[in-house]
């Protein structure tokens, strides 16, 4: 059973990928914002991190930057697999914002992509990390 | 087990208890009535055994489905909890689904509510800045947005669903000028509405510039509009100025500069001829002559404009007309190394006012030689064009690239590459002049390159 963070600031959305991947049997970590995430990364280690980019308090980018940062000192949160989520208005900021160049980032997905596209990209990013 | 399956188990069990305690009761040697007592009691067991089977694996998981989406729906979908899961695996199943549903529904709104409200709010920002008046009407004069300035220029305290344009303006030049607009079908408009000040404020009239433009909300079905109200008050009196100060400057540069081309005229006729002298003799007039037709297209484009120019017209021969005006420019084409041939093609006669047509070839045939390189060529055509009189300029120079070819016949619009090369006045001056006669003059690619300015006159009677 793999741990998945799950990071947006809309409670729906947040509840929505709660369901489905505990509904395929894998524990589910939710945070509101960038902040309230690396709070819970103090003492959880996800297998896989779905990051929304507009966030309050600490947007997605600001987010996987500090994180990267983490990751030099401490092995457990680097390169933790992990795919960003955005509405179509932040697509073009999202894709400027270099999260490609991150460590751990698999891919882009549209927001209100079927689910199952998701998991089943977090199911593989898991496998191939050897999650 | 599928649903069916465990159905018909449970009912068979049922069915079968009391009549295998019946059985048994009698083969123990149990009375009939005990044993039919017996039975009737295992039927009542096996009721209620049942019973409580189906409601639990079933029928209760079903309901709570069902009020789970009832209080989803009053809540404005949105789901507080998932349910759990419970009961038989079909009725699971149906819970699950039923999660899903109201779970992605709920993502679904929230997302899309976001959406819009984000649009909103930057086309809000947008508006609001803007320091024109920005209104969208529907087809009914009903406003679906409008900005504060908006409504503070067409006199509007504020938004209501009574209020209507044009109804609710109240200042009554835009009122006017904004029904117009709105009886019209043109797809675009523009107008100019000059404002008094209000009683009490001094200062001069304000003028405002109306644009109004149809469009098409997919939601809306019929066309409505956009009105624009733009203070063009500091522009209009900026024109003013410079028309004035362009005015006053042609004016005062007349007197000499006749002085200068009579003295010179004089001067060729009374000094003893050289090479040299004939030709700075030669090179003043022609200079001259050259700023005063400038002089005399800056004063024709004003009188235009003010609609103050009268036409002389008289019978005039195209091909004739226009190799007289070949004849002028032909020494310039020559010293550029640019070849001017002779006028070809068929000639024409229609009425026309002498002196502005020949500014406007002149115009034409010296912008060509202007703007060809030295070894090109320059040619002169005449013909007819749908029974009008055509009269064709091309020239194997640059070109003029397709955006600009409506633009280079205002006033001051010049390439930006020729922005040294005079003050953008002459082929504005030759479209008020040629719309003046009733005819129509554009430009088009020439060979190569190169441009082909085409100009039309009526041919026929002489104009009323």
């Amino acid at each position: 059973m793999s741990k998945i963070l799950i990071i947006d600031d809309e409670p729906s959305i947040r509840e929505l990928y709660r369901f489905i991947f505990s509904d395929a049997g894998h524990e589910v970590l939710l945070a509101e914002h960038g902040l309230a995430a690396l709070e819970l990364l103090k003492t959880q280690t996800p297998d896989f991190m779905l990051v929304d980019v507009s966030m309050p308090e600490l947007p997605g980018d600001e987010f996987i930057k500090r994180l990267a940062k983490l990751g030099l000192t401490d092995p457990r949160l680097d390169r933790i697999p992990f795919c960003v989520m955005t509405g179509e208005n932040f697509m073009e900021s999202a894709l400027n914002s270099a999260f490609a160049n991150r460590p751990g980032f698999v891919c882009y997905f549209p927001k209100m992509t079927v689910p199952e596209a998701i998991l089943a990209k977090a199911e593989e990013a898991i496998a191939s990390r050897g999650g | 087990m599928n649903l069916d399956l465990r159905l018909y188990s449970i009912l068979l069990a049922a069915g079968l208890l009391p009549a295998c305690t019946l059985g048994a009761c009698l083969a123990a040697g149990f009375g009939p009535a005990a044993a039919a007592a017996a039975a009737g009691l295992a039927s009542l067991f096996a009721a209620l055994c049942a019973g409580r089977l189906i409601e639990r694996g079933l029928s209760a998981p079903v309901s709570k489905v069902s009020a789970a989406v009832k209080k989803f729906i009053a809540d404005n979908y949105r789901l507080a909890a998932a349910l759990p899961k419970e009961g038989w695996p079909a009725a699971a199943a149906l819970v699950s689904s039923a999660n899903r549903l109201m779970l992605e529904l709920g993502a679904f709104r929230a997302f899309q509510i976001n959406q819009v409200v984000e649009e909103r709010g930057k086309a809000k920002a947008l508006i609001e800045t803007i320091p024109d008046g920005a209104l969208l009407l529907d087809d009914r004069g009903g406003i679906i947005y409008s900005n504060r300035t908006a409504l503070r220029l067409l006199g509007i305290p504020g938004l209501s669903e009574e209020v209507s344009i044009p109804a609710s303006v109240t200042v009554t030049a835009l009122a006017e000028e904004i029904s117009r607009m709105l009886a019209s079908e043109e797809p675009y408009l523009k107008a100019c509405v000059e404002l008094p000040r209000p009683e009490g404020i001094s200062g001069p009239a304000r003028t405002y510039l109306l644009i109004a433009a149809q469009f098409l909300l997919p939601t809306l079905k019929r066309p409505g509009r956009v009105l624009i109200l733009r203070d063009v008050t500091q522009e209009m009196e900026l024109e003013k100025t410079k028309e004035s100060f362009f005015q006053m400057i042609t004016h005062d540069m007349r007197a000499p500069l006749s002085s200068i081309m009579g003295y010179t005229q004089m001067l060729a006729k009374s000094v003893p001829k050289t090479p040299l002298s004939d030709q700075h003799i030669a090179t003043i007039i022609r200079a001259a002559g050259r700023l005063n037709g400038m002089i005399t297209d800056i004063l024709n484009t004003t009188k235009m404009e003010r609609g103050s120019m009268s036409l002389s017209p008289e019978r005039l021969e195209s091909a004739a007309l226009a190799s007289r005006m070949r004849d002028a420019h032909a020494p310039d084409a020559e010293r550029r190394k640019v070849s001017l041939a002779p006028v070809t093609g068929d000639g024409a006669e229609f009425y026309g006012d002498k002196v502005l047509l020949e500014r406007v070839l002149s115009n034409l045939i010296g912008n060509a030689i202007k703007f060809t390189p030295p070894g090109g060529s320059v040619e002169l055509s005449c013909g007819r064009l749908d029974g009008n009189v055509l009269f064709m300029v091309s020239d194997t120079g640059p070109g003029v690239p397709k955006d600009k070819r409506e633009v280079i016949f205002e006033k001051y619009a010049q390439m930006e590459e020729h922005s040294s090369m005079g003050f953008g006045l002459g082929l504005a001056m030759c479209k008020l002049a040629v719309e003046l006669h009733k005819g129509r003059i554009w430009v088009e690619p020439g060979k190569g390159a190169g441009s082909c300015f085409k100009l039309t006159l009526p041919a026929g009677e002489k104009p009323a």
